[in-house]
């Protein structure tokens, strides 16, 4: 399991676009410019120069600049001078679980509540459902508060 | 001129919020360098002189180089980059460029006098340029008063002749305190314009104007009129034996 990153990024006055973080897994990505920038991030590898318009200029001084960024994604940026960048990295386990359900359990989940729906109604998969004679049809029980 | 001079990387690396360029000029032509971008910039407490320039390279116009000069009243706000990865027309990387506006004095001042007087004290004058890296603060830009100090200052002989010069560069109020050991002796506060081309105190022209005379005073005060010189020069003439003087000069952006 990832931990939350902090550090500063000091950008380095070559004109090329350099890779930051390559992320291998699900975060929220924070980005400050303490200084005057120009600064220039983005997800491609191809955004210089920095004042072209293919990344995201940094704003000085604030707002944040915050990506959500997920497994494979990599972050990049360029600068023509010297900058300090704060740089926050928060792991998004929620969105991760997520990502994971939806490529794997997310896709039997129909399956798996059909087959609970029927195992309850004591039903076979695909048949009608038959109510017993002089039996009332099953109800779920009323919601209680749980006793203390 | 300080060498090497202070890194406005490092300053950059080492978190401040500005970069401060504090160091004695020597000549009109000291250029100095930022390799950081600057969200303002504005004249340092400790600045002999009141005028510093900025040259840039313009990304409006293409691969030309811009200025902006920054006085002691009116700071400059706003973005000013340093783009490293492109060149100067002279190939260079295009840096910030910092030299000082007003002109310095050089030993060619001095030595126009050689001829004239005993002897000569130059007291260089300071560059303070702040840059600031960040959103600056509110300002208030004011240079600090400057106070020189010549004491036990001695003369070769009887009724020699010297100069001391300090900068002044617009500020608005200059004092002169001295006291003689001899019996006779004069003072004159002269206001002096650096030009390009020089003077010479021997052929008055409109370089420099005589502020005030005190002749054959042992002692007393010269004052300014709050008129803007770039130099204070105080000639002093020695009286009898034994040929010594102390002087406080002091001068003042504030009336």
């Amino acid at each position: 399991m990832q931990n939350t990153e902090a550090y500063t990024y000091f950008t380095v006055p070559d004109g090329e676009t350099k890779e930051v973080y390559s992320f291998t897994y699900w975060a929220t990505v924070k980005l400050f410019l303490e200084t005057a920038g120009p600064v220039a991030v983005g997800l491609r590898q191809d955004i210089a120069p920095v004042l072209s318009g293919r990344g995201v200029l940094l704003p000085s001084g604030g707002p944040e600049v915050v990506f959500e960024m997920k497994e494979g994604n990599r972050l990049y940026v360029v600068s023509g001078s010297v900058n300090r960048v704060r740089l926050i990295i928060v792991p998004e386990f929620l969105q991760e679980a997520t990502d994971i359900i939806d490529k794997t359990t997310l896709s039997t989940v129909p399956g798996v509540v059909s087959g609970f729906y029927n195992a309850v109604r004591g039903l076979l998969a695909g048949q009608a459902p038959v109510i017993p004679k002089n039996e009332k049809p099953i109800c779920p029980p009323k919601l209680r508060p749980p006793r203390l | 001129m300080t060498f090497p001079q202070t890194s406005s990387v490092r300053t950059t690396t080492g978190g401040q919020e500005y970069w401060r360029l504090f160091t004695q000029l020597e000549s009109s032509g000291d250029i100095y360098e930022s390799d950081v971008g600057a969200r303002a910039f504005a004249i340092g407490p400790d600045s002999d002189i009141a005028r510093a320039q900025v040259t840039y390279i313009d990304p409006q116009e293409g691969d030309s180089v811009n200025t902006l000069s920054v006085s002691i009243d009116s700071p400059f706000v706003g973005r000013v980059d340093a783009v490293l990865d492109q060149n100067y027309p002279a190939g260079l990387p295009a840096r910030l460029l910092i030299s000082s506006l007003d002109l310095v004095p050089t030993p060619a001042f001095k030595a126009q006098f050689a001829g004239d007087v005993d002897f000569n004290f130059l007291q260089f004058p300071n560059i303070d340029l702040i840059q600031y890296l960040s959103e600056p603060p509110s300002f208030s830009p004011v240079r600090t008063d400057r106070k020189y100090y010549f004491l036990r200052t001695l003369a070769a002989g009887a009724n020699q002749t010297g100069l001391v010069t300090v900068p002044y560069y617009g500020r608005r109020r200059g004092e002169v305190t001295y006291l003689f050991s001899g019996t006779t002796a004069a003072a004159t506060l002269y206001g002096y314009n650096l030009n390009l081309i020089g003077a010479d105190l021997a052929s008055p022209d409109d370089m420099y104007v005589i502020l005030q005379t005190n002749a054959a005073a042992g002692s007393g005060s010269l004052t300014t009129s709050g008129r803007p010189f770039d130099l204070l020069v105080i000639e002093f003439t020695f009286g009898a034996s034994p040929y010594q003087m102390e002087c406080i000069i002091t001068t003042s952006d504030r009336l």
